[in-house]
């Protein structure tokens, strides 16, 4: 594979090979999500007592995150450096040290190899040699970064600062998101069978959005008609997506679906709380998706709340894992509020139920034709940049720029 | 188990049974009959469950929501 693979400079043509080519998958691994790109691991509130740990995902590549006796938060791989198994099988826990059940070799809270059984063998025999030095098989660690709770880790030791790789328009989306110490309301998991970066792609494409999700257009939850656009870091390669409440009439916005052939008007909700929107801030958005390189998105649907981590599972299938959180310092009234909003997202949610069907068909529908291309023109080709309008697909130009350049395929004067 | 209960046993049976057979049979209406106009509807993944958080897959706390759901 050579930057030879694109059909065109502005990266508005992508070849069906990129969701369904096993070798250029592994490269992602290796160029990607072990390289110089930093990962969103969990919260800083999920792990709160010194020997708190939580299993996650880099990409394929399986990470704890825990805090060690002095507070600080640490991340390594979840392997042991003895045969390769994972140490930490339970999804979270308190422990004071790690021990994989192979042959309990034991880790500290910082990653380090602690003990070894039999490690001088048994009456003199077997074992080790002296030589043998636990200093260096030790967990893999992970330099990790935190932004106001949300934390971070990069398995690469030359990855820039987190909040130089973020950006000052996502820093500020992620400050204004935790400008409070958040609560965990529960967990998700949706797994589709389609590559990962169809849903890297369907977090960032605006156009999508109301065309799918009747259900957010009827309820005026995120329609095209509001105000709103795309507005992404310097090297484009995250995106943030915003619309703003009650800036368009019922009476527009219906017209104009009405010109697009979606249907909105025949549906009508029992008790409508499940669409209110109350504003928390003195801003008016409603509706904020800050997709971070690779894997990682931050969402406001009306009042709510999640993270999802896009966790690929071979090059045919992706797990999205989604965190719901609230604000510790909900009234019971506004939990309630927003786990009846919890009906929108998730596997069975009514805006993200959709989202995974459609992955999976443009997955099978474009396998059998790698050379053939997605077009990618919403908002015009050429130049990526921000827009202050909803019909435009334009970031997911930005996210191929930047896959382009990680991977090594950039071509000679390829727009950034 | 009293004598005075057997009659409640049986009707909870009664609806366990209606309640299973009108799923089955993708009678959602009919379903949504055998519940108060206040109720509660989780699906909860057993994930959530064990670690005492509410969020789930479904969240319901009315008959009114359901029916949105089912509808929607």
């Amino acid at each position: 594979m050579t930057a030879a693979i694109w059909p065109a400079l502005d990266y508005s043509r992508v070849p069906y090979r990129f969701y369904h080519d096993a070798e250029i998958y592994a490269r992602e691994q290796e160029r990607i999500f072990r390289g110089p790109v930093w990962s969103y691991l969990g919260l800083d509130c999920e792990i709160p007592e010194p020997g708190d740990f939580r299993a996650t995902w880099v990409g394929e590549t399986p990470v704890i995150f825990n805090r060690d006796k002095s507070g600080a938060v640490k991340a390594f791989v979840n392997r042991c450096a003895h045969r390769g198994a994972l140490v930490r099988r339970e999804l979270s826990g308190n422990a004071d040290e790690h021990i994989c059940i192979y042959h309990q070799w034991c880790y500290g809270l910082d990653g380090s190899l602690m003990a070894i059984p039999f490690r001088r063998g048994i009456r003199g025999k077997g074992g080790l040699d002296a030589s043998f030095e636990t200093s260096r098989h030790g967990l893999r660690p992970l330099k990790v970064g935190i932004i106001d709770g949300a934390v971070f880790g990069t398995l690469a030791e030359d990855a820039e600062p987190l909040e130089d790789y973020l950006g000052s328009p996502i820093l500020a989306q992620l400050r204004r998101l935790f400008d409070r110490p958040v609560r965990v309301l529960g967990y998700n998991r949706q797994r589709i069978r389609g590559n990962w970066k169809l849903y890297a792609e369907n977090t960032r494409d605006n156009y999508h959005a109301s065309l799918l999700h009747e259900f957010l257009v009827t309820f005026g939850l995120d329609r095209s008609t509001q105000t709103g656009g795309v507005k992404m870091d310097a090297r484009h390669r995250h995106n943030i997506t915003w619309a703003e409440a009650d800036s368009d009439t019922e009476e527009f916005a219906h017209a104009a679906y009405a010109g697009a052939g979606v249907r909105n008007d025949f549906l009508s909700l029992k008790e409508p709380s499940l669409v209110a929107f109350r504003p928390e801030r003195d801003d008016k958005l409603n509706l904020v998706v800050t997709s971070v390189f690779p894997s990682a998105v931050f969402v406001q649907i009306s009042n709510s709340l999640a993270v999802r981590q896009i966790r690929p599972r071979g090059v045919g299938e992706v797990e999205v894992f989604q965190t719901m959180l609230g604000y510790e310092d909900d009234p019971p009234e506004m939990t309630l509020h927003r786990l009846r909003q919890t009906n929108l997202v998730g596997p069975a949610g009514l805006v993200s139920m959709e989202d995974g069907e459609a992955i999976e068909i443009a997955h099978r529908a474009s396998r059998p034709d790698p050379d053939r291309t997605t077009v990618i023109e919403l908002g015009g080709g050429g130049m990526i940049s921000d827009r202050d309008y909803r019909v435009t697909d334009v970031p997911l130009r930005g996210f191929w720029s930047y896959y382009a350049e990680l991977m090594g395929i950039e071509p000679a004067g390829a727009v950034r | 188990m009293t004598q005075s209960a057997a009659p409640d046993r049986l009707a909870l049976y009664d609806l366990y049974a209606a309640y299973g057979a009108l799923i089955d049979a993708a009678e959602f209406d009919a379903w949504l009959d055998l519940f108060a106009a206040t109720c509660s509807y989780h699906v909860l993944p057993r994930e959530n469950y064990e670690r005492g958080l509410p969020a789930g897959l479904v969240y319901c706390d009315s008959r009114a929501m359901l029916e949105d759901r089912i509808r929607s």
